[in-house]
């Protein structure tokens, strides 16, 4: 009788630590903050709730909740990834030369997301072998690449052909929509967040990401291959960077030898404000996918309610450092 | 008995120095084996040649079927069977009690495994230690360093270690906790694991341990039964000469003296009511477990961590602002116990390291300052080819009385000392402890810490015994180690 009454309230008192756990997690905190806004703009604007309007801000976020996702694996592991506005814009450029000169749309495709592959996997190879702060790798592989596709380029932009079929994928992907007045963008967020979210939180390599962002030192010793594990993750990046930038090609149907400058910011912005400690160890796909949503809804409210896009940067800093602040005083060490 | 763990003339050099030289012991099945030794006496070189951290250099390490084990890593020792609670647990914060058992052994297929699985796993090794109040969704993180350390001896249970070395697994337990870890070190040796015991406190040895083997300068002194020894018997083993040798002179207490430094009902983190008053010409120990407020209040009088309230006083004069450089003014100095990170400029020659306060202070001009740096690297005999050299060229007694001679220059009335002899070698020691009571007697008030009783037994002139962060007692007449031991850990 004692040690049923005994277990009883044990499990009892572990459910409710665990319910006031998921209350006090950073992704409710973000989500608070999200839903806060929603309704002050709902209040400030009548056409904030509309349809259109939701489907607009859902479409303008995607691309950048596609780059944010492959950044959350690298700021889990205690790295940052400065490069991935540079190869946004690279992957547009190769991709739209590729079309340009008639490689077939699908091999120029393949051609990229490889080029993104390799060149996130080489951060993560240089990081590790180097034993360079990735902030550093990166920060030279920002300048190589944007200097790569200035030097492709010329420095001038490269259009679609105008005229129906010329990349009828990605125009597909990027213009479309499959489902109503929805944007096929959106859908393609939703499938990388679904692959992203099961890669990160029910596969072994996601287990090993939080291991080595936790202690790097002891996921060597339990054998968990730090180092394969650090370069895939960049390689993830560089692979969900390149994506971007090509989807991004399909909708402008051109490209900048400018376009993603600064991208990176904006980037490393959601992930953070999505819950990701920067010291590593901790972070999940919803955190990041709100912390997008976040920045969406300040850029669109404030747009609608005839703000100058000056305060939308202004805003985003404080957000940023709001949650950087809340993170850092609510931590435990 | 049968044999699990044969070491055969095992050792170890770096560069030109051996570290370890030709041990060779035999640890059987079922046994707890003690390794004492002072500090940097070759202990922690010899776990990490078993534990696959360094490889060999001379040698070989025997398995139970009598074949060489070969292990180049740690991973490679846990699947030997070997495994090693250490000191600082290799343990994941963030993640669960489950997840840190299951990380490494349960992680081979493409997805993870359940939560479920694991959560069973942690139970099953959980429950083989006897241990129903940890559950295995619990946060790591949140959890104290006691249970962290029953969870880091599941986690090498689940390897099926046949062979389990603990790493003064009681330094951060009260006394309470340090018996049910012994509790379950028992229950371990029952069903016939080896249990390789490091630690210096003796007392647990003798209540535990059916061997002892005796490490001094990278050498084995001797292994037996502990029947055959007592407490004298090991010191000396350990020592190699009698602790008058190595200790200097304790004084009486002077009631008569200036008091230099008054700390009257300091709160603080880790502290609740500190006080304390130390005369010129003393030296006082603070002993205590490692949260129960010696350390912190170091860091409190020099600024480091701030008192929420009470009163800090050198000689009768408040300090006032509770920042470093106040506390340097009022001629304190503070040697931190993390010499890397918190002590010595790496990067810098010896001589700018014992410029460093001085300089950053403007206390002297250069050339006042060049002569002090250079009087006071020559009283402490810092050995080095050239004070040009950078520090970390030095040995870590070396740069251990650098730093002391950076505080030389200063003249200080009040030198505190955050466990000074770690990672220290055993000649260093002495020096320092020679050095030390030269400070106290050239008039300056000296408060250290340590982590070994010994010292604080026989360095100190009296010992301040703290418990949950404030002084509980004061303890003027000779006491034993073994009797400080059981004092700071009956908490």
């Amino acid at each position: 009788m004692m040690t049923n009454v005994a277990t009883g309230s044990a499990s009892q008192s572990g459910w409710m630590q665990s319910a006031r756990g998921l209350l006090l997690t950073r992704e409710a905190g973000v989500f608070g903050a999200l839903l806060a806004l929603c309704i002050v703009f709902a209040i400030a604007s009548p056409v904030f709730l509309t349809g259109q309007n939701i489907l607009n801000l859902l479409r303008q976020i995607s691309l950048l909740g596609v780059l944010a996702i492959g950044a959350t694996y690298v700021l889990i592991i205690s790295e940052v990834d400065l490069s991935v506005g540079s190869l946004y814009g690279f992957a547009g450029m190769v991709g739209g030369l590729l079309i340009v000169s008639g490689v077939p749309e699908v091999a120029a495709i393949l051609i990229t997301l490889l080029f993104g592959l390799a060149i996130g996997a080489m951060n993560g190879a240089i990081t590790v072998a180097g034993r360079i702060p990735s902030f550093i790798t990166t920060l030279g592989t920002l300048y190589l690449i944007r200097g790569a596709t200035l030097v492709m380029s010329n420095g001038m932009p490269v259009s679609l052909p105008h005229g129906q079929g010329a990349a009828p994928i990605l125009t597909a992907l990027a213009q479309g929509s499959l489902i109503g007045n929805l944007s096929n963008q959106v859908l393609v967020l939703i499938v990388v967040a679904a692959l992203g979210f099961f890669l990160l939180h029910k596969t072994t390599f996601g287990f090993h990401i939080f291991a080595v962002g936790g202690n790097d030192r002891a996921a060597r010793i339990v054998g968990v291959p730090v180092s394969r594990t650090k370069i895939i993750a960049f390689a993830i990046a560089g692979l969900l960077a390149s994506f971007a930038g090509i989807i991004n090609f399909g909708f402008l149907e051109n490209v900048q030898p400018v376009t993603g400058i600064g991208l990176e910011l904006d980037v490393i912005a959601a992930v953070i404000i999505g819950g990701t400690r920067l010291g590593g160890g901790e972070g999940s796909i919803a955190g990041t996918l709100l912390g997008v949503l976040l920045i969406g809804v300040v850029r669109n409210g404030l747009i609608l309610l005839g703000v100058t896009p000056f305060w939308q940067t202004t805003l985003i800093g404080a957000v940023v450092l709001t949650a950087a602040l809340i993170g850092g005083l609510t931590s435990k060490k | 008995m049968t044999s699990m763990l044969q070491l055969r003339d095992l050792g170890k050099s770096f560069g030109s120095f051996w570290a370890l030289r030709k041990v060779s012991i035999d640890f059987k099945q079922g046994e707890v084996h003690a390794l004492v030794g002072e500090n940097g006496a070759g202990k922690s070189t010899l776990i990490k040649l078993i534990a696959g951290v360094y490889n060999p250099s001379e040698g070989a390490i025997i398995g139970p079927l009598g074949t060489e084990l070969k292990m180049k890593t740690p991973r490679d020792a846990l699947s030997c069977g070997i495994g090693v609670v250490h000191q600082e647990l290799d343990l994941f914060d963030n993640l669960t009690v489950a997840e840190n058992i299951a990380l490494g052994i349960d992680d081979s297929g493409f997805v993870k495994p359940s939560k479920d699985k694991m959560a069973a796993r942690a139970r099953k090794a959980l429950d083989e230690l006897q241990e129903q109040k940890i559950l295995p969704s619990m946060r790591v993180g949140d959890i104290s360093s006691s249970d962290k350390q029953l969870v880091a001896v599941a986690k090498v249970l689940t390897w099926d270690a046949k062979v389990i070395i603990f790493d003064e697994p009681t330094s951060a337990l009260n006394a309470a906790e340090a018996a049910r870890l012994l509790e379950r070190i028992r229950h371990l040796r029952s069903v016939g694991v080896t249990v390789i015991y490091v630690s210096h406190k003796l007392g647990e040895i003798f209540s535990i341990a059916d061997r002892i083997s005796v490490i001094r300068d990278g050498t084995l002194i001797t292994t037996r039964p502990v029947a055959e020894f007592d407490h004298e018997k090991v010191v000396d083993a350990m020592l190699g000469r009698q602790p008058a040798e190595i200790f200097p002179l304790q004084v009486k207490p002077r009631p008569t003296q200036e008091v230099l430094l008054d700390v009257a009902d300091v709160h603080g983190r880790e502290l609740a009511g500190a006080s304390l008053k130390v005369r010129a010409g003393e030296i006082v120990a603070l002993a205590g477990l490692p949260d129960s407020g010696p350390s912190s209040l170091l860091r409190h009088i020099f600024g480091m961590d701030h008192a929420s309230s009470g009163s800090i006083a050198v000689a009768g004069k408040p300090i006032g602002r509770s920042t470093p450089r106040a506390a340097i003014r009022s001629r304190v100095a503070y040697l931190p116990a993390d010499r890397l990170r918190e002590g010595i400029l790496p990067l810098m020659s010896v001589l700018r390291n014992a410029e460093a306060t001085d300089e950053a202070m403007h206390t002297s001009d250069g050339t006042t300052r060049r002569r002090k740096a250079l009087a006071a690297i020559k009283r402490l005999s810092v050995r080095t080819s050239s004070i040009l050299n950078r520090i970390t060229s030095l040995s870590g007694g070396n740069q251990q009385k650098t730093l002391i001679a950076r505080w030389l220059v200063m003249e200080p009335k009040v030198l505190m000392l955050d466990d000074p002899t770690r990672g220290v070698d055993i000649g260093a020691k002495s020096e320092i402890y020679h050095i030390l009571r030269g400070i106290a007697d050239s008039g300056a008030a000296v408060v250290f810490t340590s982590s070994d009783s010994l010292e604080l037994a026989r360095l100190s002139d009296r010992i301040l015994l703290f418990r949950h962060g404030k002084v509980v007692e004061e303890i003027v007449r000779d006491v034993t180690h073994a009797e400080l031991d059981r004092a700071i850990s009956a908490a």
